[in-house]
């Protein structure tokens, strides 16, 4: 059985916002829809991989849909509605480490970069963080 | 003689028709889980400027009766939202400035693809 959220009102008050929304893009056409349509994705958090799998299957066989592997990894199912689609999917765990190592990655260039573009006379936190650094090191280095 | 029926008439009544039946669906099986803390539809801007498309997003928070987020100071993007229950409608522009950084970012995001460290 997939893991529900804890709060019965959750379900309702997604249901209930789905057709708000439908109701809402009806009565105002001034409001631009996407042409590629939009995606409601429940991603699974379980204790292992082998647990997500399962649940996806669970959810694959409520849907009447096959589960199958996507181009990134993901071990996913999708049911259509139209110009909306509900998918499941479990990120195995390797694939989120490696996430998280590309997010790291960039992070780490990006306060690169911030502090690169920081002139010299300006005491922000980037350039205090960097400026810490080496004058602890010096400090620890100095003679006594 | 048959008329065209405009792209954007249909794309409207396919979304405004897969919210209610994607609503019914998950009314009628509960085992279907939903997300705890609901979800987004989003549109995003697609004109010939940044100009443009910052103007759309003004139109479309005036309409939503909502104000916009405006984030390009620091390098993000230009947002209005509404929430509706766990669904939360967002129009989006994202500065060409903005997507080039993204696009030079993603560049290198097949170094990082995990069929390339296979066990």
């Amino acid at each position: 059985m997939p893991v529900q959220p804890t709060d019965k009102n959750i379900r309702a008050r997604t249901i209930t916002g789905l057709r708000t929304l439908a109701d809402f893009l009806e009565a105002n056409p001034e409001i631009p829809v996407s042409d590629g349509g939009g995606e409601y994705t429940f991603i699974s958090h379980r204790v292992d991989d082998a647990a997500e799998r399962a649940e996806i299957d669970t959810i694959a066989t409520a849907l009447g849909e096959a589960a199958g592997k996507t181009s990134a990894g993901e071990y996913s199912v999708t049911k259509t509605f139209g110009a909306i689609t509900y998918r499941a999917s479990h990120i195995p765990a390797r694939n989120q480490a490696v996430y998280r190592a590309f997010a790291d990655l960039s992070y780490t260039i990006k306060q690169i970069i911030d502090v690169s573009r920081c002139p010299p006379t300006h005491r922000c936190p980037h350039r205090l963080s960097r400026r810490s650094g080496p004058t602890s090191a010096a400090t620890a280095a100095a003679p006594a | 003689m048959t008329k065209d029926i405009p792209g954007d008439l249909i794309a409207r009544t396919q979304t405004i028709t897969g919210l209610r039946a994607l609503a019914d669906f998950l009314e009628n099986n509960p085992d279907i889980p939903v997300r705890e803390y609901g979800d987004e539809y989003t549109y995003f801007t697609r004109a010939e400027n940044d100009t443009t498309e910052r103007a759309e997003v003004d139109r479309i928070a005036a309409a939503l009766g909502e104000t916009v987020t405006d984030e390009t100071g620091r390098g993000g993007h230009y947002t209005v939202s509404k929430t509706f229950g766990r669904i939360t409608y967002t129009a989006t522009h994202i500065p060409a400035k903005c997507r080039t950084a993204h696009a030079a970012h993603m560049s290198y995001a097949p170094v990082f693809h995990p069929d390339r460290y296979a066990a």
